[in-house]
């Protein structure tokens, strides 16, 4: 139980964040806790999110300071390339991390469950 | 009732199933580049025993093939296991027991391999080489793909089994002194690695599930 409301708190504290209340934008920010540098089609393909739809979240992201996004040339053609900041990995970090908790605290309800079941059978 | 708890829960595992169920993709087709790398580095390798003769004709022309052949294995195998090992590293953090040895061992491994030539002779040399890659290249695919997190898919295992083929094929045609049959095989292996990089390629399916913007 006390593991819970840490994780809910923890939770509550990074969606205080407004640039983090959204689920395309915390799933760009795992991927690019992965990968460190995506291109700019790849988290279109990621988010099945059109160019501007998605331009409108990574700009989100970049005022926040959890991503960085530079373009450049690539022959004749423009690439633009998302890497994520020391702040987006922080954060992420600790989400990811609420997320594991909460999952590990339901498994121990879940077995508790289970045993108290069979005891009573 | 779903509690707050059940709810950031559930969200949380379906954009982590997604990140994960995306990377797969973007390893798949990273490994189809990396079979298609290794199909040239095939074909360069393999091209000098079509015609020795024409090939050995000035010095300058047999190593520039092999070493041209190392080049190109060198740089598709960086890339991919590069990748990998981003999302090994992610992986051990997240979800420790993972860890990424096979990028690192690769590079000892050719570094070995290159100082054995100074002590075993050119017959000697290839019989281990073919030995040696006949284990540690199927170990080094399927490593970095269990420790990254990517299923093995149709290619893969077309790939490995062809390689090993060829690797004992190779020994076989080294004892036998029928060296046409090495430039047969490897260029069949060749050959296939292309198709199973093109199938890699062009068979990744991702279809993403984040059908609203929640904007």
């Amino acid at each position: 139980m006390t593991s819970d409301s840490d994780s809910l708190k923890e939770l509550s504290s990074i969606f205080n964040d407004r640039a983090l209340k959204s689920s395309q934008r915390l799933l760009i920010l795992i991927c690019l806790s992965i990968n460190r540098k995506l291109g700019f089609t790849e988290l279109s393909k990621l988010t099945g999110l059109a160019k501007g739809s998605l331009g409108n979240h990574l700009l989100k992201l970049t005022l926040s300071g959890y991503i960085i996004v530079t373009e450049h040339s690539f022959f004749s053609s423009k690439r633009i390339t998302i890497k994520i900041t020391e702040k987006g990995i922080l954060t992420i970090r600790k989400y990811l991390l609420a997320i594991n908790e909460l999952e590990t605290t339901e498994k121990g309800e879940i077995t508790s469950t289970t045993s108290a079941d069979s005891d009573f059978n | 009732m779903i509690s707050e708890e059940q709810k950031y829960l559930k969200e949380g595992q379906s954009l982590i199933k997604t990140a994960f169920d995306f990377e797969d993709y973007i390893l798949r087709r990273s490994f189809g580049l990396y079979y298609i790398g290794w199909a040239v580095a095939f074909f360069l390798y393999t091209i000098p025993g079509l015609d020795y003769p024409l090939f050995t004709r000035y010095n300058w022309i047999l190593p520039l093939f092999y070493i041209s052949s190392s080049l190109v294995i060198m740089l598709f195998t960086g890339y991919v296991f590069s990748r990998a090992a981003r999302v090994s590293r992610f992986l051990k953090w997240f979800r420790p027991g993972r860890s990424l040895t096979a990028f690192i061992l690769f590079f000892v491994y050719i570094s070995i391999i290159v100082s054995l030539l100074a002590f075993f002779g050119f017959y000697s040399y290839f019989i281990l080489l073919y030995i040696f890659l006949g284990i540690y290249v199927p170990w080094a695919i399927f490593n970095t793909m269990w420790k990254s997190g990517t299923r093995i898919h149709i290619e893969t295992w077309v790939a490995v089994v062809t390689f090993v083929v060829a690797c004992a094929i190779s020994i076989a045609g080294i004892q036998a002194g029928l060296y046409y049959i090495l430039t047969i095989a490897w260029i069949v292996v060749a050959s296939i690695w292309f198709v199973c990089g093109v199938v890699g390629l062009y068979d990744s399916r991702y279809k993403s599930m984040m059908i609203n913007d929640d904007e």
